[in-house]
């Protein structure tokens, strides 16, 4: 008898739901669950749907899709004698004409002027020199960057960039 | 007589259909948990300054939090706070010392001397405008070596 009268209450607390629905007052799911009863369960999914709509605004507002990297380096200074302890020293300079100017000094010595690829240096030839370079010498972790007055940030970084994949200690020198 | 596609009917719906939202909801979750991935994991508090452009690279090392030091055409600032105005990248004569440094920003890293710059370790993040011309970022890194700041991470932004 009990199981009956619930049965009708359930059955009119659902009748006044379908009515709303239909009025489009509530955007509501309806789905098949059991409960120890035959009959439909409403969720109302509306304010799940705001609560993601507000956290998905405010997470594209605030985030940052910029992933940031660093380059370490450093600058010469008297104590820093880690250059000076390898056998060999490097020193790579950025000119303005597109031009890499390569001085090798220690137990080998060269200079060598690496030729600018259109307009533009041609900063892979400066990685596979300084490869071949740390193949020959493995204890060369370390080498000065400079660049003429003129060269911009860009460009510097550009050279880092090729020089740490082989190198990575990079000082910034004058 | 088969019936053109101009012909035919429409489905009709019945006025009180239900919205559907289910699979509203399931595109939301998927979205709110792809954003917040994404947002846990590049989680940082450093910004480059509005119209800063800088450098983009392939590879870069993992940045972590330090003092920052923002190069732009028209400013240095320290942490945020500008120490020193520049004309198109380029200083005024009177805000260089005689030995080429930056007085305004020695005195500012001077202020914030910590245990590693004493030791000659301090860690500085550098953000600089990619057209910075060499000279311009030489004199502020050398300035900043003077008070001890010596370990610079030059920050840029990798292109994926």
């Amino acid at each position: 008898m009990s199981s009956d009268r619930f049965g009708k209450e359930f059955d009119r607390e659902e009748d006044v739901s379908r009515s709303q629905t239909s009025r489009g007052s509530y955007l509501a799911l309806s789905g098949e669950h059991s409960f120890g009863h035959s009959g439909d369960v409403e969720i109302n999914l509306a304010p799940v749907i705001d609560c993601l709509t507000v956290l998905i605004v405010y997470t594209i507002i605030s985030a940052s899709f910029l992933s940031l990297g660093v380059f370490q380096t450093t600058v010469p200074s008297e104590s820093s004698s880690q250059a000076q302890l390898a056998e060999v020293q490097v020193r790579v300079d950025i000119n303005t004409n597109h031009t890499i100017d390569m001085s090798i000094s220690g137990t080998e010595k060269k200079s060598e002027t690496l030729a600018a690829h259109g307009d533009d240096w041609d900063f892979s030839a400066l990685a596979n020199r300084l490869e071949s370079l740390k193949n020959r010498s493995h204890s060369l972790n370390t080498m000065t960057l400079a660049a003429q007055t003129g060269v911009t940030y860009r460009d510097v970084v550009r050279a880092v960039e090729q020089s740490k994949r082989v190198l990575p200690n990079i000082v910034l020198g004058e | 007589m088969r019936r053109g596609r101009v012909g035919r009917r429409s489905p009709v719906l019945p006025e009180d259909a239900p919205l559907q939202i289910t699979s509203m909801a399931d595109v939301f979750m998927i979205l709110l948990v792809f954003l917040l991935k994404t947002y846990t994991t590049g989680m940082s508090s450093i910004v480059p300054p509005q119209g800063m452009k800088l450098p983009e690279t392939q590879k870069s090392e993992k940045i972590t939090e330090a003092l920052k030091v923002e190069i732009t055409d028209s400013a240095i600032r320290l942490d945020g706070n500008p120490v020193t105005t520049l004309t198109d990248y380029q200083f005024k004569s009177d805000d260089l010392s005689s030995e080429g440094q930056i007085d305004s920003l020695k005195r500012g890293l001077a202020s914030l001397n910590t245990e590693q710059s004493k030791e000659g370790k301090g860690q500085l993040l550098v953000l600089a405008d990619q057209r910075t011309p060499y000279r311009t970022l030489k004199t502020v890194l050398n300035t900043a070596a003077l008070t001890g700041w010596r370990d610079f991470r030059l920050v840029v932004v990798e292109d994926r």
